[in-house]
């Protein structure tokens, strides 16, 4: 089950995340906003033998490594049912791989053509220099965005929860509740704070007609505000289900993530619809548009990345992707970017590898049971338990657990086994050391707790039994 | 209106910021009422300091171009007749230009009949409702 959870959401993600970058990089080698492949080039350009090389070029290989690592998208986490461990760290190297190789090829891309626009001297002696304003705009930007109060009332019913005694008790009471109580305050700040940036970002001048640049920069921070507003209040609605269940329910159950996760899909959905809206949209404005304006500031992206010391700006609109943000390398603080993004990555790796490392283990974890003097020692991978022999209350074979659900509350769940610390309905707080399938099961009740425990080996549970049944003659380290 | 910076120019930002919209305003491409961006709109799509634009603002103002109101923002003026201050200004710089075009070589009638195109292309406008 937990396997086919993670195929799927794997499977989601990969997908969307190709199918997104294929859609916003394709036909850059077209001629579109006076530009072919990012580089500002005559209208004429485009029937030039060797840029007609270089377009037919950059198009073939683009489409092959989009197909490729769409097939790779959807063959990877086909490997979970084989060792879901390995598959994990080739997924995260796999995007890695294709955010990395992505932005190489279009920055070759790029430069390529921009050494084609420099033996051709494309350089139009009429463009405009590289800061343009168009004052009608600027002067009505204020009423582009949704307004940010939007974000208000999830801010304050996420307050809310932590003002109310009642329910701030109950959240933070659990874990599960300081997180999901957390995510009531945090989220509406994180989608205030995108809301403001990309609100506030500079309105770009696209046409020498003011009422094209209205109509594409009302579009953009309309359509980011709204899809942010609309996925503040799914993301909100998610979390307070949650936090709600809890307070009056004491407890979440499994239904509860599925109702939680698809509401929050939602806010995710309506994100991703604005992206392709937003592009189809704009895309449709300029073309229409009959007075389009060349700035030619092709010099700061030569490299392929954007680098003007005279644009005191470190996020600018990125040149291939308009609804992306790209560094403006000259600016001292991008070195610090580009480390953080690293570091990010390399943690991201490190993570999977030890997230490896706890997986493998799990998946060969065996079940150990000790008796030293009257020192009972239960352990299984990162877990252990040690009790002494006169606290046992009773001991007994069972053929499964109790039915009831079983809650996690530090300890770990896969196909295979469910080891550490787990909260029962009705026999309360649990140490499991299950292999799953295995019985039968030895049920050892203690004051504070019950512990469950199995073999995987024939015989060794029924053992394990008498050795608590005959302390004084089962001393000594058991077999395992 | 579109401004348009040149980042490497000699010229200060904001004395190409102050020129470009005493020229639209002189075009008609910025009527009398018309707002202007606030201060902090347009020095972020300009990519400037907001001290750039202020001070901007302030020429401006000064030389009765545009009025600052609190809650409006900056709006274009009238048309206004022409000041004393204003013809000396005026005076200086004409004979500064004069003396550089006669210095390259520049007949007195190509000088005239440029100075005349240039003029000629200056409409100043008013928004409906502000013509009066």
């Amino acid at each position: 089950m937990i396997t086919a959870v993670m195929f799927v959401i794997f499977l989601l993600i990969g997908v969307s995340i190709v199918g997104i970058c294929a859609w916003c990089h394709s036909g850059k080698e077209e001629y579109q906003e006076g530009m072919i492949l990012g580089v500002h080039v005559p209208e004429e350009a485009a029937a030039d033998e060797e840029v007609r090389t270089l377009t037919r070029s950059h198009k073939k290989k683009l489409k092959r490594f989009q197909l490729l690592n769409l097939a790779a998208a959807v063959l990877i986490p086909g490997g979970f049912f084989i060792n879901m461990a390995v598959s994990v760290l080739l997924w995260v190297i796999w995007l890695l791989q294709y955010c990395v190789v992505l932005i190489a090829f279009m920055t070759g891309s790029m430069r390529r053509m921009y050494r084609v626009k420099v033996k051709r001297q494309w350089f139009q002696p009429d463009t405009h220099p590289a800061v343009m304003v168009d004052t009608r705009v600027s002067a009505m930007a204020d009423h582009f965005p949704v307004p940010w109060q939007w974000h208000l009332p999830t801010l304050a019913g996420g307050l809310l929860l932590w003002a109310v005694p009642r329910t701030r008790e109950m959240l933070s009471a659990s874990f599960v509740g300081w997180v999901f109580g957390g995510t009531c305050v945090f989220l509406p700040l994180v989608f205030l704070c995108l809301h403001l940036s990309l609100g506030g970002r500079k309105n770009q001048v696209y046409s020498q007609d003011s009422t094209v640049n209205e109509q594409v920069n009302r579009l953009e921070k309309r359509g980011w505000t709204a899809a942010l507003t609309a996925a503040d209040y799914a993301s909100f609605g998610a979390g307070l289900y949650l936090c709600l269940r809890l307070v009056c329910g004491g407890r979440l159950y499994s239904w509860d993530y599925v109702v939680y996760s698809a509401v929050d899909l939602l806010g995710a959905a309506a994100v991703v619809t604005a992206i392709l809206l937003i592009q189809q949209r704009r895309r449709r404005l300029l073309s229409r548009d009959t007075q389009p304006l060349v700035t030619d500031d092709d010099e700061y992206w030569k490299n392929g990345w954007y680098s003007n010391p005279n644009d005191r700006r470190l996020f600018v609109q990125d040149r291939i992707c308009s609804t992306n943000y790209t560094l403006n390398m000259s600016h001292p603080a991008a070195r610090w970017w580009v480390a953080a993004g690293c570091g990010i990555c390399a943690v991201a790796v490190v993570a999977c590898i030890v997230i490896i490392v706890m997986l493998d283990d799990l998946a060969h974890a065996s079940v150990q049971m000790t008796v030293s003097g009257s020192t009972v020692t239960v352990e299984a991978s990162f877990y252990h338990c040690t009790f002494s022999a006169e606290e046992i209350e009773s001991a007994e074979l069972v053929d499964d657990l109790p039915d009831e659900e079983f809650r996690r509350t530090n300890g770990a769940s896969t196909d295979q086994v469910a080891l550490g610390y787990y909260e029962g309905e009705e026999t309360g707080d649990a140490m499991l050391f299950v292999i799953r399938g295995e019985k039968p099961l030895l049920r050892i009740d203690l004051p504070d707790k019950t512990v469950f425990l199995n073999s995987a080996e024939e015989g060794q549970t029924e053992m394990w039994y008498e050795m608590l049944c005959r302390p004084q003659e089962g001393e000594g380290d058991s077999p395992s | 209106m579109l401004i348009a910076l040149d980042m490497k120019s000699s010229i200060p930002i904001y004395v190409q910021l102050r020129n470009q919209i005493v020229t639209g305003i002189g075009r008609g491409e910025l009527k009398a009422g018309e707002r202007l961006p606030t201060v902090r709109q347009l020095a972020a799509d300009a990519g400037v300091n907001t001290m750039t634009v202020n001070k901007t603002y302030q020429m401006l103002k000064a030389e009765g171009f545009i009025e600052i109101d609190r809650r409006h923002g900056a709006t274009v003026c009238p048309v206004s007749q022409c000041a004393g201050l204003y013809r000396e200004k005026l005076e200086r710089e004409l004979e500064l230009l004069s003396a550089e075009a006669r210095l390259k070589g520049m007949e007195k009638s190509e000088f005239l009949g440029l100075c005349e195109r240039m003029f000629e292309q200056m409409h100043p406008a008013a928004l409906r409702g502000c013509e009066e």
